[in-house]
């Protein structure tokens, strides 16, 4: 599903695009897009996972699997779902753009 | 939390609280319909019982509701009744218990609705919120959790939310019964039409998708007039809803919203409902092909401005080390599975060591002294021989072996299990196991109706309901009975103390069978594993589909109530559904083993023709007999085997003796089976074919009514017999070739 990215501003778009399941644990990024067909990005935005918003991996599973930290509940994924959630970092210069 | 209750008015609030009247179940006529929505795991349930006094089975999962629970109370004088739903994010229906849920809200036409919201997560709940709030005015928000929200430093302005919704706003905490009162008052002046919800349309749409539902509107009134929300049913259909167009092709959108008198309306004639399929259809044609992503990204911004102006910020948080670090053992990558066992073991080695000592005083009771007293009455009274043997050494024994086996293991298993459930494990269970699930080709949420099995398997059959996926579902459905059930459990339990923890010295003996009955357990999980991958590789092939679980804060077991809740209702209903099985299975024993054809009796007959099958699965005649007759319920197995074992081994079935037991402890009844032939083998075979058979009649009975196919249900019902003759074979031909 291509939702609307958060904000486009031109003097972001050099940021990479990193994919959460690259992400290491306690960095926080903000979700730019979810690459799910609508069926399975439904169940995800239904939870608050909304582009735009920031998420956490805090955890994984014994077998590699994330525990995400996202408006103070704990959301656990696969990684192939982890793998098609499009984030990027967020860095003091951005926030203070 | 007192702070909160103490109103100014304290003789008000007494008052207000003498006045409800919890009339439990059933009400027969009532005066309103209230319905309980609410994202999962936000307290329902909780809320559920605090009303009507039931006391509806919680936990703290999401997806613990499947089926809706009905029940009710007398408030100021109105009878109402109250309908707890499964919990939904939203009015998209994707399983089946959320379908449920939404069903009832959109045409069950309930006088008001109770939208129960986390306060920690209020964002995310306003999206239901905001939902619910498209189809009718008649709502009520129950804030619930507001003392976590506080830890988390969140603080709600109610009274602003109220404003911005447009309805009546109550905070409160279900779980000590705070906020009760002023909900009630909410939900009497909503349904009686005091406080009128004002129409507040949360403008959202783009000018052509109102357009489009302007368009469409008119022609859903047309056909289906009783439709409550007909704006709603318009959206969902230019959205292309596979549920909602089924629902209007098969016409059970007008049925499902009654008239007022309770009667189903008129089916709405076949044209008709063409017709606004069609106009659908004709409609979406205009409309942006991201029309749905702008639909689904407007309603979260919504729920989001909503959220960020009523939430008070900036309040100090608690520290949430404990939570955090618990997680970083239980679900760790190296301790989780340890963990995971070593609770497991515990939990059964409390149920072993704690169980021991009234097993046998109970045993000592009913059957050492209670049956040769009633011998005694029965020959005061001189009841004829044979109904004295019907009725003590038959019926009675039975009902006793059940009572001294089962209870003492129950009374103690069904609390601690429970209280890991209030405390939040399972669902790190399921985090943990959810990998090898996904490499079987399952949903990660078979780990939840897996644990839901270990307590009974109908339940756990009841509870795939959760998985939204309907391959998936069935897999989860075919595999329960391979999680061990409460009927299973004694089995385990007491064969594995008598023959296994006897081979390690006496003070080990219990941690010994604690291990074997978790070998067992575990046998079973990877049974499951194993049948579920050669099901999706076979018949039910397909990819596991992606999921996400909440995993829920840590909450405090509520000990007391726990112990009360699972001990009345668990742990009774329970024995009592044994009972009702092990009064006719005694009385089939008992004429089995009296009734002679050619000088030997039934009993012997059966035992003897089913010996060399027996023998060959590293067992006996009198087990396979033993689970022929209890094929109602695996409860009775063990009862079953010792009556027959002291007929048939003893060899003292005949001349109206009926049934003879001279033993009241775990010790003598290894003696006993010992004598009647029993080695280390008879009692492993024995633990893998309890493992590894046929559900019991009830379990299949409702994989009849989940499936509702013949053919699953035979599946279901023979792949495990299958693999238990197997796997015993096996495991016999092996041990007798070590043994020579």
């Amino acid at each position: 599903m291509q939702l609307p990215t958060a904000s486009t501003n031109a003097s972001e778009q050099e940021f990479v695009e990193l994919r959460l399941a690259q992400v290491p644990l306690r960095q926080t990024v903000e979700l730019v897009r979810i690459d799910l067909p609508p069926e399975q990005a439904e169940p995800l935005l239904e939870r608050g996972v909304l582009p735009g918003c920031r998420i956490c991996p805090v955890r994984s599973s014994p077998s590699g699997d994330p525990i995400i930290s996202i408006d103070g509940s704990l959301l656990a994924f696969r990684k192939e779902t982890a793998a098609c959630l499009c984030v990027r970092l967020i860095t003091q210069f951005r926030d203070a753009g | 939390m007192p702070t909160l209750s103490a109103s100014p008015c304290g003789s008000c609030a007494q008052h207000r609280t003498q006045s409800l009247v919890k009339l439990g179940l059933s009400p027969g006529k009532w005066d309103y319909l209230v319905a309980l929505a609410g994202n999962p795991n936000v307290g329902k349930s909780t809320v559920f019982n605090a009303l009507t006094g039931l006391r509806q089975h919680t936990g703290n999962w999401p997806g613990k509701t499947v089926v809706r629970a009905e029940g009710a109370f007398e408030h100021e004088g109105k009878r109402v009744k109250v309908v707890d739903l499964p919990g939904t994010y939203s009015l998209q229906a994707g399983s089946a218990d959320e379908e449920v849920a939404r069903d009832f809200v959109l045409f069950g036409r309930p006088d008001v609705t109770i939208v129960v919201v986390d306060a920690t997560r209020l964002e995310r709940n306003l999206n239901l919120v905001l939902q619910i709030r498209e189809i009718t005015d008649r709502v009520v928000v129950f804030l619930n959790l507001i003392d976590e929200a506080r830890r988390h430093g969140i603080a709600i302005d109610a009274k602003k939310l109220e404003k911005e919704l447009g309805v009546p706003v109550v905070q409160g905490i279900a779980r000590e019964s705070v906020g009760m009162d002023e909900l009630l008052d909410a939900v009497h002046a909503v349904a009686t039409g005091v406080h009128s919800g004002q129409q507040i349309r949360i403008a959202r749409h783009a000018p052509r998708v109102e357009q489009a539902i302007t368009g469409l509107v008119p022609v859903i009134e047309d056909v289906f007039p009783q439709v409550p929300n007909p704006r709603w049913v318009a959206l969902r259909l230019l959205n292309a809803d596979e549920a909602v167009q089924e629902a209007v092709r098969t016409g059970e959108l007008g049925q499902l919203s009654r008239d007022d008198t309770g009667d189903l309306v008129e089916l709405a004639p076949e044209w008709g409902r063409e017709q606004v399929l069609d106009a659908a259809m004709r409609l979406r044609w205009d409309l942006p092909s991201d029309f749905h992503d702008v639909v689904t990204q407007r309603a979260y911004e919504a729920a989001e401005e909503v959220a960020a102006r009523v939430q008070m910020g900036g309040l100090k948080k608690a520290g949430f080390a404990f939570d955090r670090k618990l997680d970083s053992w239980l679900t760790s990558r190296i301790f989780g599975f340890p963990l995971m066992l070593l609770i497991l073991a515990l939990v059964f080695w409390i149920t072993i060591e704690g169980a021991n000592v009234p097993s046998s005083m109970l045993a000592t009771l009913l059957v050492e002294n209670g049956r040769p007293l009633l011998h005694e009455l029965a020959s005061a009274v001189s009841m004829p021989w044979w109904l004295d043997g019907f009725l003590i050494d038959g019926v009675y024994l039975a009902t006793a072996w059940v009572i001294a086996v089962m209870l003492p293991p129950m009374a103690i298993f069904f609390p601690l299990f429970t209280l890991l459930e209030d405390f939040g494990y399972l669902p790190r269970v399921a985090f943990n196991l959810d990998s090898m699930f996904q490499k079987a080709g399952a949903h990660g949420k078979q780990a939840l109706t897996m644990c839901m099995g270990f307590g009974c398997n109908a339940a756990g059959v009841v509870a795939t309901r959760v998985i939204d996926s309907p391959r998936e579902r069935l897999i989860a459905i075919i595999t329960n009975n391979f999680s061990l059930c409460n009927g299973r459990w004694p089995t385990q339990i007491l064969i594995a103390t008598i023959f296994i923890g006897a081979l390690a010295p006496s003070q080990l003996g219990g941690l010994v069978s604690a291990a074997a009955v978790v070998g067992i357990a575990l046998l079973g999980i990877v049974m499951m594993f194993f049948s579920s991958w050669i099901l999706s590789r076979t018949v039910l092939r397909g990819e596991a589909t992606s999921f996400s679980l909440e995993l829920p804060p840590y909450r405090p077991p509520r000990v007391l109530q726990t112990l009360y809740t699972s001990v009345i209702d668990r742990t009774l209903i329970v024995l009592w559904r044994a009972v009702i099985f092990a009064i006719p299975a005694g009385a089939v024993i008992w004429l089995i083993s009296n009734i002679s054809v050619g000088g030997l009796t039934l009993a012997h007959h059966s035992v003897a023709w089913l010996d060399p099958l027996g023998l060959l699965l590293g067992m006996n005649g009198v087990i396979l007999l033993a689970y022929v007759v209890a094929i109602p319920a695996n409860e009775i197995v063990i009862p079953t085997i010792l009556m027959l074992t002291v007929l048939t081994g003893a060899g003292a079935g005949g001349e109206g003796a009926g049934v003879m037991f001279e033993f009241g402890s775990v010790g003598v009844t290894g003696d006993l089976l010992r004598d009647g032939g029993w080695t280390l083998l008879t009692a492993v075979c024995l633990m893998l074919f309890s493992l590894l058979h046929n559900p019991c009649s009830t379990t299949i009975y409702t994989i009849y009514k989940e499936t509702r196919s013949a053919k699953w249900t035979t599946v279901a019902t023979l792949m495990p017999v299958v693999m238990g003759v197997t796997v015993c074979f096996l495991v016999t031909q092996v041990w007798r070739l070590i043994a020579a």
